[in-house]
């Protein structure tokens, strides 16, 4: 203490020494130690700016992006909410238990899927991995929001906490309708509406039972035919002439005269040294553009689409959505369009009639009709509608949001007249019905060179007010407008009849 | 029980958290009486202890280890030394600096007790004996007037010690700046160089008469940064590029300088960028960390993982797991803390090390003589760019540039230097302080603001 006080006795003539050392020198006077405390007022408040800019990131970091973050599979901390929360629920838009966790005889927790199979791509697993909705909403059926006493009062007596349940758009009821009419072909069925963007059904086949996941695992990843992908989201083909419907568009956008369009269909043309023919060789005679879609005329596109600008076309693929990783909450693949600008001539003929090494998703099919079915905007596909916690209050809700504009509103309004067209008076006649209207697109995609062919069927019902776009794929099922549109009818039926239109 | 106690203590510990940094904010505010200062400051010391309590009752009642009841005993008397003894001896010293420091230290602590008590009581020893040594440095920082004279040498002291460990330094974590010293002591030299660098550039820029002089200190602190960017170390580069700039500003008041420092700094970046693979990896993990996840983008990927899941009040102490984010008990700690603590909690901790840094600016306003002045803006500029390279890069704000938290995270290097860069903020606040009641010209800058 006392070797203290005596320093700072000495201090003043310390401070006399600097003081002189900067009052000596004539470059340094007052006035600019003064304008260093200036620089230094600045740079703090630049530092302070930083860090604010730094908090509202992470302010927004935890309100608007960690929620999709720590969902990802990769994140180990949800395995240890297991222990502390019973999985919630997952509930359809009719409000019937698609997964729920149950008391087995011995009393283990089993997740108990009702539906067994016909859910089971959608719904997913919770073992081995986790797929579909219980891999992307495992942080949210993990999460208890339990009213708080209840959470104390397990708290106490050790018991573990209800998770929070999840409502998706499903309909059982059109799902069935979708299961059952796909029988036992492979294949796809979606279902969306398109001015939400809400998914109704979505089946995919062959298909498994997820209540026996564990002991069929290794069977199920062995087999040959990929049970476990979901052929609507995953599953990769050649659109064949469903693609018809971007090549007309394509021609729209170039040639203000469409009306005009006209050509002799003699059943084949010689194009680009390309032979194409009409599917089963059929010569559709005279056609202009309505009847060539109406009709699925390959030579008349051929003719129309050949010689369209590559650049635009690619370009027109790619707001379809070609190319894009579509956001859905279960896993999917991009579709793939590989056309530039320097493309041979000689691949376009096929191109333009959705063959080639073009390839579609279903998933990607039915939003281009929901793109022409909505005045050309694509809603973002959706599967959780909200989430509630185990005393039915909402926690969150899912909101429907515009995903793509992807056509003028002229544009989809012309498509959809030429579409009704298909179904009055061409190859998807076989759903011409009293009770709805329906505009959509046939397709029977080649996929090797024996002319085996995928049946596509995608389209809308109720044209002038769309309230339903369907999207159909039948694996090696030979002509779209027979084996996939009844397909499409019959889910369009069950809406109907179900009055899910009100 | 237990589980009801972490629970009810998470919100204790928050709320004990907000009031302490509120309270270091109102410390600054308005003219305020030196008993009411001196008050608000013995509360920050009641708030201190309770919440240093609580964090050490919970990690206690969920393990029933002595040990963790020992070392909290440890840390108390440490704690007292500093924030009850150290005001005694020096009594100009800045008291909130002072309380913000043992905060600090004191989370630091806290976390790693959870994460790893060895650690823990390592990382305590080398605190308690670097402190025992910084509580001289303020008698000699007024003591030793030659100080500003030594330009030359602490340019190449510290080029000298960065060229050793260019040239004999071993590999941790993809950067080549540590020293071996026995087998499990490695020490961090790059951490004493930014002192050394601190003393060098104010030294040099408050004598710089002209223009030339200018241009030989940007030389060497150019190598200075151009060593530090082979050595791989990111975080230090950018620090020292960052501190050189400021004082620069400071010194010259020209903003043309600024303007083509940063100039030259970001086409030395997209240079680096393109040149250096290590540069590009890690911007490659901070633009999409999740596209890869299984390589370079894993340790931002848990980061977040762990942050997100913490939410705004966490999951509780002993309740997460931090220790699946790699270098979690070092540069990752503010991970932790965020998912065990919560993001409030993460909001307050940067809140009290801006606090920290407005201490150490106000000092450098005060005190007189511009060497003075530029050394306490380095150190300033030191600290919380460090902090913002550090929670940035782990909150991916910015790419991971591998730099530690001051004071709150594991490193004996790091730790030490920053008591060290204290000790020295210390004795220059206590120079200010004895200016501030005879000098009259700096109570009507004290008006002017």
């Amino acid at each position: 203490m006392a070797f203290w006080k005596k320093k700072q006795k000495d201090n003043p003539q310390i401070e006399e020494e600097q003081f002189l050392q900067y009052e000596e020198r004539p470059e340094r006077p007052r006035k600019k130690r003064k304008k260093a405390n200036r620089q230094i007022l600045q740079i703090t408040y630049i530092f302070v700016m930083l860090f604010l800019a730094l908090i509202g990131y992470m302010v927004k970091f935890i309100i608007v992006d960690s929620s999709g973050v720590i969902a990802n599979s990769h994140n180990k901390r949800q395995s240890a909410f297991a222990e502390k929360v019973v999985r919630g629920r997952i509930i359809s838009s009719n409000d019937k238990v698609l997964a729920q966790t149950v008391l087995d005889s011995s009393g283990n927790e089993q997740r108990d899927y009702p539906y067994g199979k016909m859910f089971a791509h959608v719904v997913g697993f919770d073992k081995n991995g986790r797929s579909g909705l219980e891999g992307s909403y495992n942080y949210q059926l993990l999460t208890s929001n339990a009213n708080l006493f209840m959470q104390v009062v397990n708290l106490i007596k050790g018991d573990k906490n209800n998770g929070d349940d999840l409502y998706t758009t499903l309909d059982t009821r059109l799902q069935k309708a979708a299961y059952e009419a796909l029988g036992d072909q492979d294949g796809a069925v979606i279902a969306i509406d398109p001015s939400t963007g809400k998914v109704l059904a979505m089946v995919s086949k062959p298909d498994f039972d997820p209540n026996y996941i564990e002991s069929e695992w290794s069977r199920l990843n062995a087999s040959s035919d990929s049970v476990l992908i979901n052929r609507a989201t995953q599953g990769l083909y050649p659109p064949g002439s469903t693609f018809k419907m971007i090549t007309a568009l394509e021609y729209i956008r170039e040639n203000k005269n469409y009306d005009d369009f006209s050509y002799q269909c003699t059943s084949s043309i010689i194009k680009n040294s390309n032979k194409i023919s009409c599917y089963h060789g059929t010569a559709h005679g005279t056609v202009n553009l309505k009847q060539a879609i109406a009709k699925s005329c390959n030579t008349a596109f051929v003719e129309l689409g050949s010689d369209l600008n590559k650049g635009n076309l690619k370009e027109l693929a790619e707001d379809l959505l070609f190319n894009k990783k579509i956001p859905i909450d279960v896993s999917n693949k991009k579709s793939s369009f590989k056309v530039t600008k320097k493309t041979d001539k000689s691949l376009m003929p096929q191109i333009v009639i959705g063959q080639g090494d073009t390839l579609i998703t279903p998933l990607n099919n039915a939003l281009i009709m929901c793109a022409i079915a909505n005045k050309g905007v694509i809603m973002k596909p959706y599967l959780a509608d909200h989430i509630e916690n185990y005393n039915g209050g909402t926690i969150k809700e899912y909101k429907s949001t515009e995903y793509a504009e992807a056509l003028s509103s002229d544009e989809a309004d012309t498509m959809k007249e030429m579409l009704t067209a298909v179904i009055s008076d061409g190859t998807g006649s076989v759903l011409k019905t009293s009770q709805y209207t329906v505009a959509g697109k046939t397709g029977s995609a080649e996929y090797n060179s024996n002319k085996d062919s995928h049946a596509w069927f995608v389209g809308m019902s109720n044209v002038d007010d769309p309230d339903l776009v369907v999207s159909v794929l039948v694996e090696d099922g030979g002509s779209g407008g027979q084996s996939a549109a009844p397909i499409a009818k019959r889910v369009f039926d069950s809406y109907y009849n179900n009055e899910l239109n009100q | 029980m237990v589980s009801l106690i972490t629970i009810v203590s998470k919100y204790l510990i928050l709320i004990l958290c907000l009031i302490y940094t509120l309270s270091s904010f109102t410390v600054f505010l308005g003219n305020k009486s030196t008993e009411r200062i001196t008050d608000i400051l013995d509360n920050q010391v009641w708030y201190l202890f309770t919440f240093h309590f609580v964090c050490y009752f919970v990690l206690f009642i969920q393990t029933w280890e002595l040990n963790v009841l020992f070392f909290f005993a440890a840390q108390i008397v440490f704690f007292e030394a500093i924030m009850l003894i150290y005001p005694k001896i020096y009594k100009r010293c800045s008291r909130k600096m002072l309380n913000n420091m043992c905060f600090l230290l004191g989370i630091g602590f806290i976390m790693l007790t959870r994460l790893s008590f060895d650690l823990a009581v390592k990382q305590f020893i080398i605190v308690a004996a670097s402190f025992l040594i910084t509580a001289l440095i303020p008698l000699c920082i007024e003591k030793m007037t030659f100080l500003n004279k030594l330009g030359w040498v602490y340019a190449m002291s510290g080029f000298g010690i960065l060229l050793v460990v260019l040239f004999f330094g071993s590999n941790i974590h993809g950067s080549t700046n540590w020293i071996k010293i026995t087998e499990n002591f490695y020490f961090q030299p790059s951490e004493i160089v930014k002192i050394i660098f601190v003393f060098f550039v104010a030294s040099m820029l408050s004598k710089a008469k002209e223009f030339n002089d200018l241009i030989k200190v940007t030389v060497i602190a150019a190598l200075y940064v151009c060593v530090l960017v082979v050595e791989k170390d990111l975080g230090a580069a950018l620090l020292f590029f960052m501190i050189y700039m400021m004082m620069l500003y400071a010194a010259t008041a020209k903003l043309i300088y600024l303007l083509a420092g940063f100039g030259s700094g970001a086409i030395a970046s997209i240079g680096a960028y393109f040149i250096f693979n290590h540069v590009k990896e890690r911007v490659m993990a901070w633009k999409d960390p999740f596209a890869i996840i299984d390589g370079k983008g894993y340790q931002i990927c848990q980061s977040l993982f762990a942050i997100g899941t913490g939410g705004w009040f966490g999951l509780g102490l002993n309740q997460g797991r931090p220790t699946d984010v790699p270098i979690y008990e070092s540069d990752f700690i503010f991970s932790g803390i965020c998912e065990e603590f919560g993001v409030l909690f993460a909001l307050c901790v940067i809140l009290i090390c801006i606090s920290m840094f407005l201490s150490i600016m106000q000092i450098s306003t005060r005190i007189k003589g511009l060497f003075y002045k530029l050394l306490c803006l380095g150190f300033g500029i030191c600290y919380i760019f460090q902090v913002f390279l550090n929670v940035g890069g782990v909150t991916k704000f910015i790419p991971l540039t591998g730099v530690t938290l001051p004071l709150v995270s594991y490193g004996g290097t790091s730790v030490a230097c920053t008591m060290l860069m204290f000790g020295i903020i210390q004795g220059l606040y206590m120079i200010s302080n004895r200016k501030e009641v005879k000098d009259d010209g700096v109570l009507e800058e004290k008006a002017e603001r």
